[in-house]
């Protein structure tokens, strides 16, 4: 006889306050069920419990052919604002500092057998993903979750999101301290904290031990803390840089040092004035300036820090800030066997292989952690149960996701790695290649993400499986690069920070769009995400691989000795790179090369906004595809500008790239506008942004917004960083101007 | 008696001959298109970077169609989600209909021309740990209306029922069929 509820088969073994909560959103689901709740109010209400909606949960489909509607049985109920209630959606699941157990694990992969299509996804943010999950069954997956110590609390929602840390944390050979017990604590603190619970947008964390590696990025986060060790009174402290205001996103932002040494018992009260002053000021209503990132640099850092002291002084005494700090000298893991090294019996090619690159030797002697090298972020049910059966006989529950979606195992005596390797290897999660070009990090993109624009996944695998079975004769210096994926430009794959990086985007071709991804170079992985990379150009998404092919090709063969990816495009100029680009941005009409009309992973006919297909097809060239691309030269030239070091004009360029791609706009409704930027800046308004043609179903009105603050207030002072920001926006803008006239042209039945 | 919340029925592929799982995914596509199979449709699902994992999935409201590629042995998978039947009984003929119809239409795609399904034996998967745990004691209560239900499924009285997951943490599954000797 078995319990008939997980309610009920699992009382007492949750905490009680999750328990508790579980049950209110099981009741405000019930609510919704009888609309007897708002349907934003619900939405906000799962979101904080990581319960996302998914691609198509509007109840429309494209197939290639036709839009299809989706008819639910619970027909036009919704969970949200045009989120239908049987729609299958995403569960997130919080993993702070990645830390994993094997029970964990294992109900981890029950949940995915049982709710979702068996499959796990780790996240850039160290999370897990479960999809095609109905809402009904998300009181009880998260029950089973609590049960064994994992709560899906906001993982999503204008709240705190998973506090995130280095996976080498307390074995890394070059960290400051063990940031492990602090990114713990501080994701314990700011769980539900009141505090925390008015944002206008949501808060990520990160932990780092060392300053000059990846470690936890904590340069593009909007609280980061970097461990650092000084001397204070004559005594030795522990103690963190403290970092505000970074972030990726449409437009990314290198974040600011909010204190230069914060001891660790004043991390708790910092965050917590920090999050005070962010509700208090952060924007609300408009959601795209409502990051902290926006804030601090409205009010200038220098501002911010004295509003966060100021705050710091009414903020009530919390035992909390400190009381943890007793058990930190304690916090340690536990080996499951005994160091011993590697005994010298011949290994085989393939051991050697993933020895190179999934295999960090830890600072403690005779102790590896090795990287488990999942593609693109996924592994089955079984496979979880696999490793976890390894983990238990190597290490215990020394387990960790990463940003980059792999998962390592802490803890191996050396002695063990062959025998692992060949345990992994039979459950097929011996890959080698982590960290490296072939070790390729993706966001869902068009797979499963209602923003996406181009199939990163699709992409992203297909570049994988063509590296990997090249990557035994791929240069050192090639196979050491970083390859990101976005599905679009909110920077979810973290193309910002790879050596190559890039987002998803279209254009159109006759009367159809093609799935393009736009090439962004140059950003830093080292050094805690230390700088971002410049979008160049976009490329047809089928045509992807040959850049990538030319572009590796190339710095190897080109690159002077001990040269960056970084500096060599650097040194080419950005007029060199983007003429190796042009041989493969010409588009075909889609008679003659149908195959470039669809994307990656998907057999479909590409198409976004559901352009119907005209009379006139696609051979002529309209007047917009001339201007538009007289926009795009214009802001090439802000690019280069900014690689001089001329900022004044780099802002000038940028700024003329979106007066010239609003007149192109302009010109499709009002050929005679004229060149008078406010003429045409106020055509453009009245004409696309007043009326909302302009408007994306997302992000809305936000690039005109750019535009229009571009134009009402130039800025008198000129850095990198402000020429870089509007260099960044126009981007943003002339590819929102692309979208609005494929969906303005096709909403007229037009083809120009 | 038992009845699950989620019921899968996997039939295998015939012989060892290498699966051309790239070809799957367009053929989804079409089937969603073209309404080929039963229920609500919504999008496909590209697994084939996984090994050994759910291969191309056409994801449904009530239901999932597969290519799976799980235990290594490639086969068609149909995941009964949502909207069971009241019986056991009734689930277990409502899952096979629609396994059994999904895989001889993958049957007729000429992109697969070779493919061909033992549809003398399938795999019955108990989606839900909280009704049928993978233990002994499940498959005692469950054997006899497998074997009832086999027997007429299969218009044969000579049927055999097996548990075939050992490890008590993974789902309860059982391989029903015609008898090797019966069918020859």
């Amino acid at each position: 006889m078995t319990a008939n509820t997980w309610k009920r088969a699992l009382e007492g073994k949750m905490p009680t306050d999750w328990a508790e909560e579980i049950d209110t959103f099981e009741g405000q689901i019930s609510l919704k069920k009888q609309n007897k709740l708002d349907d934003k109010v619900f939405a906000e209400t799962r979101l904080r419990r990581g319960t996302y909606g998914q691609r198509y949960d509007n109840g429309q489909r494209d197939d290639g052919i036709q839009v299809q509607t989706l008819n639910f049985p619970s027909g036009t109920l919704l969970k949200g604002p045009e989120t239908l209630w049987d729609a299958p959606g995403m569960q997130r699941i919080k993993v702070p500092f990645g830390g994993l157990t094997t029970a964990q694990m294992e109900v981890l992969a029950e949940l995915a057998d049982e709710y979702s299509d068996g499959i796990l996804h780790v996240t850039t943010r160290q999370d897990f993903q479960l999809h095609y999950i109905h809402i009904e069954d998300t009181p009880d997956l998260m029950r089973r979750l609590a049960a064994v110590g994992i709560t899906s609390r906001e993982a999503c929602g204008n709240t705190v999101r998973n506090v995130t840390a280095c996976p080498l944390a307390g074995i890394c050979r070059s960290e400051a301290f063990d940031v492990t017990p602090y990114a713990d604590e501080v994701a314990k603190f700011l769980l539900g904290h009141d505090d925390t619970q008015d944002f206008g947008r949501k808060f990520k964390t990160a932990f780092s031990g060392c300053e000059h590696h990846a470690c936890g990025l904590v340069r593009m986060h909007d609280l980061g803390f970097l461990a650092q060790v000084k001397e204070v009174d004559g005594e030795l402290k522990r103690g963190f840089k403290v970092f505000v205001g970074g972030g990726l996103g449409t437009i990314p932002y290198q974040a600011q040092i909010l204190r230069e040494f914060a001891t660790e018992d004043e991390i708790m009260p910092l965050s917590q004035a920090t999050a005070r002053v962010f509700a208090r000021l952060g924007e609300k209503k408009n959601r795209n300036r409502a990051r902290i990132k926006f804030l601090v640099e409205s009010v200038g850092i220098e501002e911010f820090r004295r509003l966060v002291d100021e705050e710091l002084k009414t903020l009530p005494k919390d035992e909390r800030w400190t009381s943890y700090l007793e058990n930190v000298p304690n916090h340690s893991e536990t080996p499951v066997k005994p160091a011993f090294s590697l005994n010298g019996d011949p290994v085989s090619a393939e051991f050697n292989a993933w020895y190179e690159t999934n295999v960090y030797p830890q600072r403690q002697e005779g102790y590896s952690t090795i990287t488990v090298n999942l593609p693109l972020g996924d592994l089955t049910s079984d496979q979880m149960y696999g490793l976890v059966d390894i983990a238990r006989k190597y290490v215990g529950d020394n387990i960790r996701t990463t940003v980059e979606q792999n998962i390592v195992l802490r803890w191996v005596s050396n002695h063990d790695l062959p025998a692992l390797y060949q345990e992994l290897a039979e459950i097929g999660l011996g890959e080698s290649g982590a960290g490296t070009i072939v070790d390729i990090t993706s966001c869902p993109g068009t797979d499963t993400c209602k923003l996406g624009i181009a199939s990163s996944r699709g992409l992203a695998g297909e570049l994988r499986t063509r590296l990997a079975a090249k990557n035994a004769s791929l240069p050192e210096a090639v196979k050491n690069l970083r390859v990101k994926v976005s599905g679009c430009f909110n920077s979810c794959g973290q193309h910002h920070i790879a050596d190559i990086g890039f987002f998803g985007n279209s254009r159109r071709s006759g009367n159809r769009k093609v799935p393009h991804f736009q090439l962004v170079l140059g950003g830093q992985w080292e050094e805690n995400g230390g700088s971002f990379g410049m979008a160049i150009g976009a490329i047809p998404s089928k045509r992807v691989p040959d850049v990538l092919d030319m572009l590796t090709d190339r710095y190897a063969h080109e690159r002077e000795r001990g040269e960056s990816f970084q500096s060599w495009i650097t040194r080419l100029g950005k007029q060199a790179v983007r003429a190796m680009l042009e041989p493969y941005t010409a588009l075909p009409t889609f008679e003659e090369n149908p195959e470039l009309f669809s994307d990656w992973g998907n057999s479909r006919v590409y198409s976004i906004n559901d352009i119907g297909i005209g009379e006139c097809a696609g051979e002529v060239v309209s007047l917009f595809s001339i201007e538009i691309s007289q926009a795009e030269s214009e802001h090439f030239e802000a690019l280069v500008a900014l690689d001089d070091g001329h900022f004044v004009k780099a802002d000038e360029s940028a700024y003329r790239s979106m007066v010239m791609a609003a007149r192109a706009l302009v010109r499709t409704q009002y050929p005679n506008v004229g060149q008078e930027p406010q003429r045409i800046v106020d055509e453009f308004r009245t004409r696309f942004y007043d009326t909302e043609i302009f408007f994306d179903k997302y992000a809305k009105g936000k690039f005109a917004q750019y535009f229009f603050e571009r134009h009402e207030n130039p800025s008198d002072t000129h850095t990198r960083e402000s020429a870089y920001r509007v260099i960044e926006e126009a981007r943003l803008f002339i590819e929102a101007v692309h979208e609005c006239e494929a969906r303005y042209t096709a909403s007229l039945g037009l083809t120009l | 008696m038992m009845q699950p919340k989620r019921l899968s029925v996997k039939y295998f592929v015939q012989g060892d001959l290498p699966f051309p799982v790239e070809d799957v995914a367009p053929i989804f596509q079409e089937w969603i298109q073209q309404h080929v199979v039963e229920g609500l449709l919504i999008d496909v699902a590209d697994y084939k970077h996984v090994k050994q994992g759910p291969g191309i999935v056409l994801i449904g409201d009530e239901g999932d169609y597969a290519l799976d590629l799980r235990q290594g042995r490639p086969g068609l998978l149909y995941v009964r989600k949502r909207a069971l039947p009241d019986t056991l009984e009734e689930s277990l003929q409502l899952t096979f209909r629609l396994a059994n119809a999904a895989a001889k239409m993958l049957e007729r795609e000429r992109a697969l021309k070779e493919l061909k399904f033992n549809f003398d034996q399938a795999e019955i998967a108990f989606l839900d740990r909280l009704e049928a745990p993978n233990t002994p004691e499940t498959f005692e209560v469950l054997r006899e209306s497998l074997q009832k239900f086999a027997t007429t499924f299969f218009n044969n009285e000579a049927v055999q029922v097996e548990s075939v997951e050992t490890d008590p943490r993974k789902v309860f599954t059982v391989r029903i069929g015609v008898l090797q000797e019966a069918h020859s």
